[in-house]
């Protein structure tokens, strides 16, 4: 999660986070395909407005096309139905499970584009100090998230080398939980070690919940109107299309 | 909240988001069977998307921690930028409220295989719920609702539960976790 110049990335947090899932909500109440399709429509118009070059757009958007149809074929080939279009082995394609399938993977799009919109306009510090101050997020959970995200790109990179170590080794297991063992096991032993030298090392420097805040992040009337806006755009397009 | 330790909390986290980086792993063996064969036969890889939960539990023992490890591994999606993420926090909370009803129902006082693997079971319903409700999985064939809901109801408490018995278990043979809940109870038992 990276900020970058666009309105969107102005705007509160925690109000940008409520907003999304609002319309997120809306999207699950309606079985209707057109008032999910409106929805898309404005998801994808929040995706255009999150400060994207519309080539940068068009490339990050591309893998979620497979998603698309992954999605389509799973409820079409699986889903019930009455009225059979086509069949192969055991997939199974009937005119209901097709309208079904339109409705999910219209649905998991429009998710893809709220959670693109939410990821490409917000930091993610400034995310969990917005959910501090507008949500009540206790402090030391807050941190303790923090440091956690820090070690993100580091638990990848030695997930990498253990797997690195057992492919030099031969070290092969023919199911795949025993893999899931054998990379998890000396990963978390780390983890619990770092994570022991974390907390010692915030307390030795006086973390404590009451603290002041260098930068404290406030909802606008800016923010409250793009809340505004939003609940009532979507809304309107849940009731009335 | 008050009566967690800082290093409760840390080692919380930090094993939250370890598991959540290794969902993301999961998630990419998982896409090309689901494509293949479909929910029924790609739905035994579920219990892996739920051990955060009775991981953490297991070891922290505190009321809480079953739901805050789940979301929190949820929430890396989301701040790996990923395109699941919101939708990814969701399921995280409703797979993380399953998990922690099992502990709940015992008091928070037994943790053993038993109550693991029921976590890992109450999160597989926890899913389905907001499967049925968002995914559509309402609209499957019967056959096919069924036979995925049995198999990750199995998987929930197999993969998600036993694993996370059989991984803390070895965690403690190591040492490292002598100074949390878990590392205490195994002290007092050999005392």
């Amino acid at each position: 999660m990276q900020e970058n110049h666009s309105w969107f990335a102005q705007i509160n947090p925690s109000v940008k986070l409520a907003a999304l899932l609002y319309v997120m909500l809306l999207l699950i109440s309606t079985s209707r395909l057109q008032v999910t399709f409106a929805l898309l429509v404005l998801a994808a118009v929040g995706v255009c407005c999150s400060g994207w070059q519309l080539s940068t757009l068009f490339l990050r958007l591309m893998p979620y096309s497979v998603l698309f149809l992954l999605t389509f074929w799973m409820m079409a080939t699986f889903g019930k139905g009455e009225t059979e279009l086509w069949t192969f082995g055991w997939f199974r394609i009937t005119e209901e499970s097709l309208t079904h399938a339109w409705l999910v993977a219209t649905r998991m799009l429009a998710f893809v584009l709220l959670s693109v919109t939410f990821v490409a306009t917000t930091d993610a510090t400034r995310f969990v100090m917005s959910l501090i101050h507008q949500c009540r997020l206790p402090v030391r959970l807050a941190y303790g998230f923090l440091a956690g995200l820090r070690f993100i790109p580091i638990f990848r990179q030695s997930i990498r080398t253990i797997r690195q170590a057992r492919r030099v080794r031969q070290q092969r297991s023919f199911w795949p939980w025993q893999t899931f063992f054998d990379i998890s096991l000396p990963l978390f032993t780390t983890s619990i070690l770092r994570s022991e030298q974390i907390a010692i090392a915030m307390e030795a420097r006086q973390f404590r919940v009451n603290r002041t805040y260098y930068v404290e992040p406030v909802v606008t009337r800016g923010d409250l109107a793009f809340l505004l806006i939003i609940v009532t755009l979507a809304t309107s397009l849940r009731l009335f299309v | 909240m008050n009566s967690w330790k800082m290093k409760e909390i840390i080692v919380m986290m930090m094993l939250a988001v370890a598991c959540g980086v290794l969902y993301l792993g999961w998630s990419t063996l998982w896409l090309p069977i689901s494509a293949i064969f479909g929910p029924v036969g790609s739905n035994w890889m579920f219990g892996i998307w739920v051990i955060a939960s009775p991981l953490v539990a297991y070891i922290i023992q505190k009321p809480g921690a079953a739901l805050i490890a789940e979301v929190v591994a949820a929430a890396v999606e989301l701040f790996t930028g990923s395109h699941f993420g919101l939708s990814a926090l969701l399921i995280g909370l409703a797979q993380g409220i399953g998990a922690e009803v099992a502990f709940a129902l015992f008091g928070y006082r037994t943790f053993n295989t038993f109550t693991l693997m029921l976590s890992g079971l109450f999160a597989a319903v926890g899913s389905m719920v907001y499967s049925l409700i968002v995914n559509g999985f309402a609209y499957y064939t019967t056959t096919t609702l069924l036979l995925t809901f049995s198999l990750q109801l199995l998987s929930g408490a197999l993969l998600g539960g036993l694993l996370a018995k059989v991984i803390v278990d070895a965690l403690v043979k190591t040492g490292t976790l002598n100074g949390y809940a878990i590392g205490r109870q195994r002290k007092q038992r050999a005392a």
